[in-house]
């Protein structure tokens, strides 16, 4: 699960109460950068009841939650089992589908990347996650997350009758640690994790694993400190250290009142353990680039895939293969012996075509004449089959199907017309397709349960081999190779045991099918003689390499004497051509094909009707509101007096409809009490595509737009709000509001009142890539127009246009160029007056000491990294700072009425982001009228991100 | 001649039987004929070790379902172990640092203690008439406190932390300590009769065992310590890497351990595995044991009952939620409390359940019992106290 993204939601959330209830002054409304979660597709909710969940589903998936409301009910025995705990509430689980289905929940504000397989919310306590294909993958990641629901609930609950409010979850690797541990056995993944990083003098200790916060490694190690744990301490460890989390203020306090040791001892021992385990075995295996030619360098890469070359005049193949070098994955192509520079095929994940291309489940394959590549990518809430010609770098064809929600690993059949693929259909069941490349039409080859994927041809065309989980007996996640003759319409089962097999390539001879799998622990390539694709009755199987890591995706040269692979080392995924040795291909001793009686395993589907076992009963989903943030202030003011108020969020179980409470009073000496009196209502509608806000409010303070300068006004009205995503990156905003308001316009010491009507328009674009600090590419801009009228006089208050352009040119991994160019006016007898200076806009003039009707800013920022990371190691314990950075900068602008002259600045400064939403931001500056530079350098400091 | 010592002594004699009335009449409350001698011999004693997680209760005899309920009362707090029976009291630390004492027979409450810091583990009477509860507070400087049940005063307090179950009796007060120390106090004033440094690092509270101690380690090990001087006696690793789980249980022939992979021991006198058990789920904190039944209770929601001859399973009821807290039996019956919220009652001979009552919370502590007499405390620190109907009667 992603705990990062449900802080996020949880700070997001209290700052919606303020962005999105109290309306913003009359027409300078303005807008708000982000990208968009777009709600493609309406769902008909309906909620399930069983002894401890309240499953939520869709039409659709009904046998997802047929299977879901059993195997939540077995995993909470289970985790309750496990760590002696009873979660006395009802638990909302939400499912989904299809992952592109899931990326649309509400029930977090936060995007979720396709590398979020489910999450806990803490807030209610959620569980949303969606099915990926696999059943057995959706029944361990339910588990993981129940492992977290378990932990904080007692956690939660130990703490709280201790009378301790501060609740101290612990440390992140801890957590999603013992949830893999509790969830799964150590498994070939985390082998990999942990031996590369070993290997690759990598690993993080405990003291230190700040450093790898949140990533795929932390998991892994901290599933590894888990196990070793319960091998150290006996199974009971975690609930014992759960029991004593009120006894300490920090884990390693806990441990030590729970184990009568040093955590620092713990740590050392760990490591040394891994290095007994691990390190005999450099004598038997080799990283990849030990032995195989490493074709890539840098970036991740992977799914290769051989480019067929039809010009026979050119001996050095090429292949495509995904490539993220700079954090949008797109498609490249280079050649095999790793001479020549890498091409890029198609840029992704810049603009709502190729939204994503789902390196991870996806697979690219080139037609045999060398020029159509087929891949899939994500266009608004669905899975694109894209033909693309190579030599033009247009798209041939595109195929959607309102049936099919996820599309992956696309094949050429070698007639050049048809293809090959997996899918997920609505229900989030996955099968095999044929499709027509040109036409589209498509044919389902399977249609059941199991997940059936990574389909390749034999080179006569009239078999396919692919991966599937239909013959998982225990649900372990085991995948065999099949062999499906079309002829036929059979599957023959081709492979058995334990493992995961999967990436079958056919070789050019078609003899011999590569695999990926962990048979002998790490995935490793194995080749399998399949004696007579036809009638396929005796196999043999060899090991065709055998790494220290892990080699995935094969790929066959031309020649067949060579595979292309993914693999594994120090971290990354790299592109290797690993050549097979003599005699690998030799021929080998075929044996009987395994049992084909195949015994799937039962999902064990309740009756979602009647099911006396798991007392289910099934009702319509009712909206019922329950508190996401409730908190409330005081303060005191000599000059003003007290002032206090309380805000409340609600929303539905789903997040699809919010409402925002907001009750303040300003007790200012020169108002009454009613005058004071603060109060706003407000609902968003986040349920469809476009989303819905309207609300009321009755407020009296001072106010500010953006770039505003403050104003105090008595307002009462309401406001409807309409936004209209397109996209991931694109969206229309409109917001009429309608208030009476008293305009105290102190600066310039005018009073107006009257009936306002405030309406605004606003086009915003937004593709920025972003690193801690701020945004490092892409470009994001807003136009927009804004009016306002005193409808009952008939006199135009004023009409404000604006332009907010920003664009970040990466000049390096780490280094780009930001610019800005802001430009507003508004118009009309009671303008709207907006405010520069200070660390965000102007640097080097005071906070807002520019202030006009118009306003032009030009900000260029230089941006490069300073130091990756600053390690400060004090007694009570080590503080990692991240992203240590510096900026060159020179602005110019000004905010007018009258008459225009610029000012400017130039400078540098740090940023340093202190995690989370935090990046301490610190800027030197000195005035310049673009003819001379001042001495007197200023100082900004601020907490906030790069604009 | 012969008769003036008779009418000298008659007063005196008489003196004597009013005194030791009166001291009766004190220890043992009054009223109804439910209140019982708190006896301290330590084994197989609702007293010694009341109150605990792992609180061993059981009581030949004891009370029969079906049980009435006497009175009810709520601390408004999570208990901290079981109530304890005292005299014509009932007192019960919960987790908002304050103890509570109840009037055992209309259960009005007639004293409110609060502690100076968060009681840690579960609390002990000790002392020759049970007048001294013992608590241990956590805090910056963490205390092992001896209070005068009667007054609330702080009769001594040491300096040690212990968050493990208290054990006293007459004359001693055992903790085992955070530091991994074993601790004899007198429980008259706190004075340390011996301490000793367990071989293991422990993770269970002391027992007595006749003239031992019993402690569990956290490496698996069983340590018995002699109670004379505080030296180890024997020790035996049950199993490696795999922390005895709840307090250990002792009779006249055996002890028992749990550990945390679900395995019940029976250990000779002298520390020898007579043999083991395999059950599912985390053991319980604490054991029950009668004849020849042992009774375990498990996070698996199950309760086991193993014959202490040969660990063979005698039988396995299914409670609606995990077992936490010690069971309690008697000659007849075990009683459990769950997390499902109930008050069981099952038959020692063959699991079944025979009577059940609905708590208004789940149970975390252990069952105690006294004559006819059951306490239970649920977690939103509702002592509840039932009696025989039989009793009654």
């Amino acid at each position: 699960m992603n705990r990062a993204s449900a802080r996020l939601g949880r700070f997001a959330l209290c700052f919606a109460i303020f962005a999105c209830i109290v309306p913003e002054s009359g027409s300078a409304q303005l807008y708000r950068f982000g990208k968009n979660k777009v709600q493609f597709d309406e769902f008909t909710w309906q909620r399930l009841e069983t002894i401890h969940f309240d499953v939520y589903f869709y039409e659709e998936e009904r046998e997802l939650a047929a299977f879901a409301a059993r195997a939540a009910e077995t995993s909470y025995r289970a985790v309750e089992r496990q760590l002696a705990h009873t979660v006395q509430r009802r638990i909302p689980l939400i499912l989904y589908s299809s992952h592109i289905y899931f990326e649309q929940t509400n029930v977090i504000p936060g995007m979720l990347p396709e590398g979020v397989a489910g999450f806990t919310e803490f807030l209610k306590g959620r569980v949303a996650l969606p099915l990926s294909g696999s059943y057995a993958e959706f029944d361990r990641v339910l588990h993981h997350e129940l492992v977290h629901v378990f932990q904080f609930d007692k956690i939660r609950r130990t703490l709280a009758e201790r009378g301790i409010t501060d609740m101290n979850r612990g440390p992140l690797w801890f957590s999603e640690g013992l949830a893999e541990h509790l969830s799964g056995t150590w498994d070939s993944t985390g082998d990999m994790i942990v031996r590369d990083a070993l290997f690759a003098g990598r690993l993080v200790p405990i003291s230190r694993m700040a450093a790898i916060y949140g990533s795929f490694q932390m998991y892994k190690e901290g599933q590894s400190i888990c196990d070793y744990m319960a091998a150290r301490y006996g199974p009971d460890i975690f609930a014992r250290l759960l029991d004593n989390w009120w006894r300490a203020e920090t884990f390693a306090e806990i441990f030590a009142v729970t184990t009568g040791e040093k955590l620092s001892d713990f740590d050392e021992d760990w490591s040394y353990e891994l290095r007994k385990r691990y390190l005999p075995d450099i004598e038997t295996a080799d990283p990849p680039s030990r032995m195989a030619e490493a074709l890539t360098e840098t970036g991740y890469n992977l799914k290769p895939s051989l480019v067929p070359n039809v010009d026979f005049a050119d001996s050095t193949d090429t292949f495509v293969f995904f490539r993220n070098v700079k954090g949008y994955t797109g498609i490249a192509q280079a050649r095999i012996d790793g001479t020549g520079e890498v091409e890029i095929v198609v840029e992704g994940e810049r603009s709502a075509d190729f939204e994503s291309l789902h390196p991870i489940e996806a697979s690219l394959s080139v037609a045999p004449n060398g020029k159509h590549l087929a891949f899939v990518g994500k266009y608004n809430g669905r899975d694109r089959l894209y033909v693309w010609d190579m030599e033009t770098g247009e798209s041939l064809r595109e195929h959607a199907y309102d049936e099919l929600v996820a599309l992956s690993s696309p094949t050429w059949a070698p007639d050049g017309q048809r293809l090959a693929l997996s899918a997920a259909r609505r229900s989030g069941q996955t099968d095999l397709f044929l499709v027509d490349a040109f036409s589209g039409e498509l044919q389902p080859l399977t249609d059941d349960l199991s997940h059936d994927r990574d389909p390749d041809w034999h080179p006569e065309g009239e078999q396919l081999v692919f991966s599937s989980d239909r013959a998982d007996g225990d649900r372990e996640g085991e995948y065999h190779l099949y062999l499906y003759d079309l002829a036929r319409a059979e599957a023959t089962r081709l492979t058995e045991g334990p493992f995961v097999d999967q990436q079958p390539s056919w070789s050019p001879d078609g003899k011999w099918i590569a695999f990926s799998s962990n048979r002998q622990r790490m995935f490793d390539i194995y080749g399998l003689r399949v004696e007579d694709p036809s009638s396929a009755t005796r196999i043999g199987l060899r090991r065709f390499s055998q790494t220290l890591t892990g080699v995935f995706d094969p790929d066959w040269t031309r020649d067949g004497q060579s595979l292309l692979v993914t693999g594994f080392e120090a971290a990354r995924f790299h592109v290797f051509r690993f050549d097979l040795d003599d005699g690998q291909l030799d021929d080998l001793e075929l044996g009987a094909l395994p049992e084909q009686d195949i015994s799937r395993w039962d999902l064990q589907l309740v009756d979602l009707e009647d099911d006396a076992e798991t007392t289910i009963s099934l009702r319509e989903y009712e909206r019922r509101m329950s508190i996401d943030v409730a908190q409330s202030q005081i303060s005191q003011d000599p000059l003003f007096g007290t002032s206090g108020g309380v805000q409340i969020a609600l929303s539905d179980v789903l997040g699809n409809d919010q409402y925002y409470f907001i009750l303040s009073h300003i007790a200012g000496s020169e108002t009454g009490f009613f005058d004071g009196l603060n109060v706003a209502f407000g609902r968003q509608q986040l349920a469809r595509q476009l989303n819905v806000g309207w609300g009321l409010f009755r407020l009296n303070d001072r106010f500010t737009s953006t770039f505003g300068r403050f104003v105090r006004e008595k307002r009462t009205g309401g406001y409807v709000e309409l936004s209209y995503p397109f996209n991931r990156h694109d969206r229309l905003t409109t917001r009429l509001s309608l208030r009476h308001a008293d305009i105290d316009r102190e600066f310039e010491g005018r009073k107006l009142g009257g009936w306002l009507v405030s309406n605004h328009l606003a086009y915003t674009h937004d593709n920025s890539l972003w690193i801690p600090t701020g945004p490092l590419e892409g470009t994001r801009y807003s136009l927009g127009i804004g009016q306002t009228v005193d409808f009952k006089r008939s006199r135009p208050f004023n009409t404000t246009i604006f332009a907010d352009l920003r664009h970040y040119l990466r000049l390096s991994q780490r280094t780009s160029l930001g610019v800005r160019y802001l430009g507003v006016q508004s118009r009309g007898d009671v303008p709207e007056f907006y405010a520069l200076g200070g660390s965000w806009t102007l640097r080097g003039y005071g906070w807002r000491s520019l202030w006009g009707k118009n306003l032009i800013l030009a900000n260029h920022e230089l941006r490069f990294p300073l130091l990756d990371s600053m390690i400060f190691t004090f007694p009570f314990g080590v503080i990692d700072f991240r992203a240590f950075r510096g900026a060159l900068f020179v602005d110019a602008g000004n905010a007018w009425n009258d008459e225009f002259n610029w000012r400017g600045s130039i400078g540098a400064g740090t940023r340093i982001a202190l995690g989370g939403f935090f990046v301490l931001r610190l800027d030197a500056s000195r005035r310049t009228d673009f003819s001379s530079i001042e001495n007197e350098t200023r100082w900004d400091f601020f907490f906030g991100w790069d604009f | 001649m012969s008769t003036q010592p008779s009418v000298r002594r008659g007063p005196s004699t008489l003196l004597w039987l009013l005194l030791s009335g009166l001291v009766l009449w004190l220890v043992v409350g009054c009223g109804r004929g439910t209140l019982y001698a708190p006896m301290d011999s330590g084994r197989g004693n609702w007293l010694s070790t009341g109150g605990g997680p792992g609180g061993v209760a059981a009581l030949d005899g004891g009370p029969q379902p079906p049980l009435e309920l006497l009175w009810s009362q709520n601390t408004g707090a999570a208990p901290v172990g079981g109530a304890l029976l005292a005299g014509p009291l009932v007192l019960q630390a919960t987790q908002s640092e304050r103890v509570y004492a109840f009037d055992l027979v209309d259960g009005q409450r007639v004293g409110r203690r609060g502690s100076k810091a968060a009681v840690c583990g579960p609390a002990t009477i000790a002392g020759r008439f049970s007048e001294t509860l013992v608590l241990s507070e956590a805090g910056r400087k963490p205390r092992l406190r001896g209070y005068d049940r009667r007054t609330g005063k702080v009769a001594w307090e040491i300096e040690s932390s212990a968050c493990v179950p208290l054990v006293g009796r007459s004359d001693t007060v055992l903790s085992v300590t955070d530091a991994g120390n074993l601790l004899a106090l007198a429980s008259d004033d706190g004075s340390q009769l011996w301490v000793t440094a367990l071989p293991h690092h422990p993770s269970t509270g002391a027992v007595f065992a006749d003239d031992v101690a019993v402690v569990g380690g956290a490496d698996g090990a069983v340590m018995a310590l002699n109670l004379e001087d505080g030296s180890v006696r024997w020790e035996t690793r049950l199993l490696d890497g795999v922390a005895v789980r709840g307090q250990p249980l002792s009779t006249a022939d055996q002890v028992f351990a749990a550990t945390g992979d679900g395995q019940i021991w029976a250990m000779s006198r002298d520390g020898h595995v007579e043999w083991s058990a395999g059950v599912t789920g985390l053991p319980a904190q604490g054991m029950s044991l009668m004849g020849e039944v042992l009774v375990v209770g498990t996070s698996d929601r199950s309760v086991y009952g193993l014959s202490t001859v040969d660990g063979r399973q005698l039988w396995r009821y299914e409670a609606g939620g995990i077992i936490r807290g010690a069971p309690a039996t008697t000659s007849t019956t075990v009683y459990l409390g769950s997390t499902a919220g109930y008050l069981d009652a099952l038959s020692l001979e063959t699991g079944e359940q025979v009577w059940t009552y609905e708590l208004d919370a789940p149970v975390r502590s252990s069952i105690v019992l006294a004559k006819d007499l059951l306490t239970v405390t649920t977690q939103v620190g509702t002592v509840y106290l039932f009696a025989a109907q039989s009793a009654l009667r």
